[in-house]
């Protein structure tokens, strides 16, 4: 097999889009919106997985869009799309139907058991101001095989040890809770964000370092996540892009640089 | 053959306050606005609006007092922002917000266009948005088990709203409605409301539908009424008719960011006296520039 070629300079935002293309597997169904997430997915369908096929909640069924757009109720999301359709046939025959592998989340905060919330800061009885709440995040963190939470700037405000509002669940507040509250998928896989990449501990449930940005230490990431992490004795580099994927993002997917950041970002180098 | 065409004004005349009115939109398409203007300027109020995904046109509605409950899946006006006057009603409890996911919401129209009282689910289950709705709506929802296997699950009250106003591509005299473009929850929530009312870009002659009868996802015999509203979905789009007006969406949500909408309102809403006059407001330059290329469809 040839030797891969990685790309010398790279961006956070690349190596968010390297690792969340990762989790996707051939023909997996993945279910995301725009942004990063979706990125993620053509990145994983332009390479290693070219039968992987996207669905987005609104009823669209593998866009193929040549425009950016401004979210999944702009047309342009849906240019080149295979089946246009509606919402209960992708969240509820598709997704709930438990056919969807991959599922992809974002939020204001992430707790240490995987527990997203989009719904508000300040606290559950007092809230201080009002966001998007779960639209389809609550289905598909309830009910994809894998959810995969995107999040950044990380920042420990963003990781504290409990949301203050469960919107989408992730193992709730430990071993067993998701099988007790009775949901059926299988609950948050990874959490990508500009620093590492993080999983959950197979018995305590708990957020687990996997791999980090060679620009920072495991020190830092732990410094700027609320909660005490998992941390194994051997800690990875996230994966760089190699010089094919990188071409991809750069010229393809993120030609403008919105998600990743590659055309405005001091670069990343692993020359030093 | 009935001939259901009407004028908006008409039609809005038979919306009585404290109705629960299904809307259109979806984000930032397809939003009932013209539909909406004309509620607001005839001052209905107390008004419960649904939709699976916040859209345009209940922001605009809760914005201008009309509004004392939404019962939603929550959203965004994607990203250009938030839903200023949404988040806000909210915080300042001015409405009462019944907020489920987005296919909770689904789920209830679709028991409701099913003529069934409740439907189980399986999304909701240990999350907060469950605790808070037994708080908001202890009526609505309940967690219970499958009788036959033990499962658990949520029980979701169906949803059968007064009238639902869909704001389609194209309808005809009878009602029979043509919509463009991925569904999200028109289907649903046009069949499970007492009434529908269409607003339509074009109106056609009935024996156009019966060339193209499958493009048809709201049939005649469920249709109480037809407005004809060219660019009626505007600012939001109208897939293979026209884009989103970029700039206006823009200059709506700077009012909103502001607290202002009341400005928003009286600017184009309140000062003009109907659909054709806000259309002058808008400008022909404006609504050329936003036809819809065959090709792209936006």
């Amino acid at each position: 097999m040839q030797e891969k070629e990685y790309a010398k300079e790279f961006t956070s935002g690349e190596l968010m889009a390297v690792a969340g293309a990762h989790i996707i597997n051939d023909g997996d169904l993945v279910i995301c919106g725009i942004g990063l997430p979706e990125v993620c997915t053509f990145l994983a369908i332009y390479t290693h997985a070219p039968n992987a096929k996207i669905l987005m909640e609104q009823g669209v069924v593998e866009p193929k869009p040549i425009h950016t757009s401004m979210g999944v109720a702009d047309p342009r999301e849906w240019f080149g799309s295979k089946c246009f359709t509606d919402y209960i046939d992708i969240m509820g025959m598709t997704l709930q139907r438990g056919l969807v592998d991959v599922g992809f989340i974002g939020g204001l905060e992430v707790d240490m058991y995987g527990n997203v919330n989009s719904t508000l800061i300040g606290t559950y009885d007092k809230p201080e101001r009002y966001f998007t709440g779960s639209g389809g995040a609550n289905d598909i963190a309830s009910l994809a095989k894998k959810v995969v939470v995107i999040m950044r700037p990380h920042e420990r405000r963003r990781f504290p040890e409990r949301v203050a509002f469960i919107t989408s669940p992730g193992f709730i507040s430990g071993p067993d809770a998701r099988e007790r509250a009775g949901l059926r998928g299988g609950g948050p896989y990874r959490v990508i964000t500009d620093l590492a990449v993080l999983g959950f501990d197979e018995n305590t449930k708990r957020m687990k370092l996997l791999a980090i940005n060679p620009k920072v230490t495991v020190k830092d990431v732990q410094e700027r996540t609320g909660f005490e992490l998992l941390i194994p004795k051997r800690v990875e580099m996230m994966t760089p892009p190699t010089v094919e994927e990188q071409r991809i993002i750069r010229e393809i997917l993120d030609k403008e640089g919105l998600y990743t950041g590659w055309n405005r970002e001091e670069p990343i180098s692993l020359k030093k | 053959m009935v001939d259901k065409v009407k004028t908006m004004a008409e039609v809005v005349k038979t919306i009585s306050d404290g109705s629960h009115v299904a809307l259109s939109g979806f984000a930032i398409t397809r939003a009932a606005m013209a539909f909406v203007h004309e509620l607001i300027r005839q001052k209905k109020r107390d008004l419960t609006v649904s939709q699976c995904i916040a859209s345009l046109d209940t922001d605009l509605l809760v914005g201008a007092g009309c509004v004392k409950k939404i019962i939603y899946g929550g959203g965004r006006c994607d990203r250009f922002g938030p839903f200023y006057n949404i988040d806000r009603a909210k915080l300042e409890k001015r409405v009462v917000a019944e907020e489920y996911s987005g296919l909770s919401i689904c789920l209830k129209y679709l028991a409701g266009a099913l003529g069934i009282p409740y439907i189980p689910s399986k999304s909701l289950l240990g999350s907060d948005i469950l605790r808070k709705l037994k708080e908001v709506a202890p009526d609505q929802v309940m967690e219970s088990k499958c009788p036959f296997t033990g499962e658990a699950l949520i029980l979701l009250r169906a949803l059968q709203p007064d009238v639902a106003v869909i704001h389609a591509q194209r309808a005809d005299r009878e009602g029979n409605a043509v919509v463009y473009g991925p569904l999200f929850d028109t289907k649903e929530k046009a069949r499970a409301a007492k009434r529908v009312i269409i607003t339509a870009d074009e109106i056609v002659d009935v024996e156009i539908t019966k060339r193209d009868p499958e493009r048809v996802v709201i049939p005649g015999y469920r249709v109480d009424a037809v407005v004809y509203a060219p660019y009626g979905a505007h600012p939001t789009s109208c897939y293979r008719y026209y884009d989103y007006d970029k700039e206006h969406i823009e200059l709506y949500l700077d009012y909103c960011r502001k607290g202002e909408v009341d400005k928003y309102i009286e600017e184009f809403v309140l000062s003009t006296e109907n659909h054709w006059e806000y259309l002058k407001r808008i400008g022909p330059q404006k609504l050329y520039e936003i036809k819809a290329e065959p090709y792209l469809g936006y």
